[in-house]
């Protein structure tokens, strides 16, 4: 009887056993086969990011001096109609005003199209700086925004510059403390902020 | 016969245990295989991804430095102290590490209590001491914390004395299980020599 007995155990352990290890190897293989899918999706991202690297052009000084000076031309031109719009002066040679902005912008920065810092109350003073970073493959680009009554750092624009397009793409609006303290009633078209 | 009519049962469940073990060692090792692979590849195409950007990077600073006869060199040094005011802005788990990082920062670029970047960015934490040897302050009591990330520096202005810069950073805080975040800003020259000047800082949104 006895004998029996430890034969049956002896059976139902075996058996446990078998179930067992099938259960744990399928659990392992349903957590490896989650990690492996992240990992081929992370593969392919990784192979097309190479692959945009390796297209990519290194451009020639000529070709620098060129996006530079149009990247300076262009972001001039976004200083003087956010300072225009700022300070609510008239521009009777439509140089200013959103759309005009709006069209030296790529479509991801076309909330920044009316005024930068609207709420602030002092006088503003745009200023582009001459680009001389890249921020990825794109020439970098920053606007500074200075109080016209005393010359504090109010805001400030970053971004880059995006030749092909000729326009000016993952732009961010920065208040300093400065800025935040002057902000009040908002002048006419406000945006961006 | 006796024998083995005794000991069927057990030597079949060891059987049955070797075999479940091996199974189990043999398929996880399978696994861990194709995971190591995928891992290396991984591992392989970010090394390749950098090693490019790294050599695109210096070839764009070289066209730059063509276009605009600017040592970038000199900027790359200055960068670093960009990256630095904001590291030790945002390097900190307690008022220990706090006020340490503190000083190091006003000891290396000579500021003191009443420059602009240290009332605004670094103030002086009071430690009371006078009922514990560790003292009793804000940041230990509620557990602040600081970390900064993302830095980005950019060159904003350029004379015959100085370059000056403007470095923004994210300062992250943990606190309660949860994480804030804050972007801080830095402003500071260097002129050729590496001598850092008019540095000042504050937090932005």
């Amino acid at each position: 009887m006895r004998s029996r007995i430890i034969q049956v155990v002896c059976i139902v352990v075996g058996v446990v056993a078998v179930f067992m290890s099938f259960f744990a190897v399928s659990s392992r293989q349903a957590s490896v086969s989650a990690q492996s899918v992240e990992n081929r999706r992370e593969i392919e991202r990784l192979q097309s990011e190479l692959e945009a690297l390796q297209n990519a052009e290194v451009d020639s000084v000529e070709e620098v001096t060129q996006s530079m000076s149009l990247a300076e031309d262009l972001g001039n031109e976004v200083a003087e109609a956010q300072t225009r719009m700022h300070n609510g002066e008239a521009s009777d040679d439509a140089t200013s005003g959103a759309d005009y902005v709006g069209e030296r912008l790529a479509e991801d920065s076309q909330k920044y199209r009316s005024v930068w810092a609207g709420g602030v109350t002092d006088k503003m003073r745009w200023e582009f700086v001459t680009p001389n970073n890249y921020v990825s493959a794109n020439l970098g680009a920053v606007w500074l925004g200075y109080s016209e009554e005393d010359g504090a750092l109010l805001a400030y624009v970053t971004g880059s510059y995006d030749e092909a397009a000729n326009q000016f793409s993952g732009l961010s609006l920065r208040m300093t403390s400065a800025g935040n303290k002057r902000v009040g009633v908002t002048p006419g078209e406000t945006g961006g902020a | 016969m006796s024998i083995l009519k005794r000991i069927w049962a057990p030597v079949l469940m060891v059987c049955a245990l070797v075999a479940a073990l091996v199974y189990y060692n043999v398929s996880v090792r399978s696994f861990e295989g194709d995971l190591a692979k995928e891992q290396e590849q991984m591992q392989e195409l970010n090394d390749a991804i950098t090693a490019l950007k790294a050599e695109q990077s210096s070839a764009r600073s070289t066209a730059l430095s063509g276009a605009t006869n600017l040592d970038y060199k000199r900027i790359s040094r200055d960068f670093e102290v960009g990256r630095d005011i904001l590291a030790h802005v945002g390097t900190w788990d307690s008022w220990k590490t706090y006020d340490a990082s503190r000083t190091e920062l006003m000891e290396k670029y000579g500021l003191s209590d009443d420059d602009q970047i240290v009332v605004e960015l670094m103030p002086e934490v009071m430690n009371d001491t006078r009922f514990s040897e560790d003292g009793i302050n804000t940041i230990d009591k509620q557990g602040l914390n600081m970390k900064t990330s993302s830095v980005e520096v950019y060159l904003v202005g350029m004379d015959k004395e100085s370059y000056s810069y403007l470095a923004e950073g994210i300062l992250e805080t943990k606190w309660d299980g949860r994480t804030a975040s804050q972007r801080a800003m830095v402003m500071y020259s260097c002129d050729v020599d590496g001598n850092v000047s008019n540095i000042t800082g504050t937090m932005v949104n």
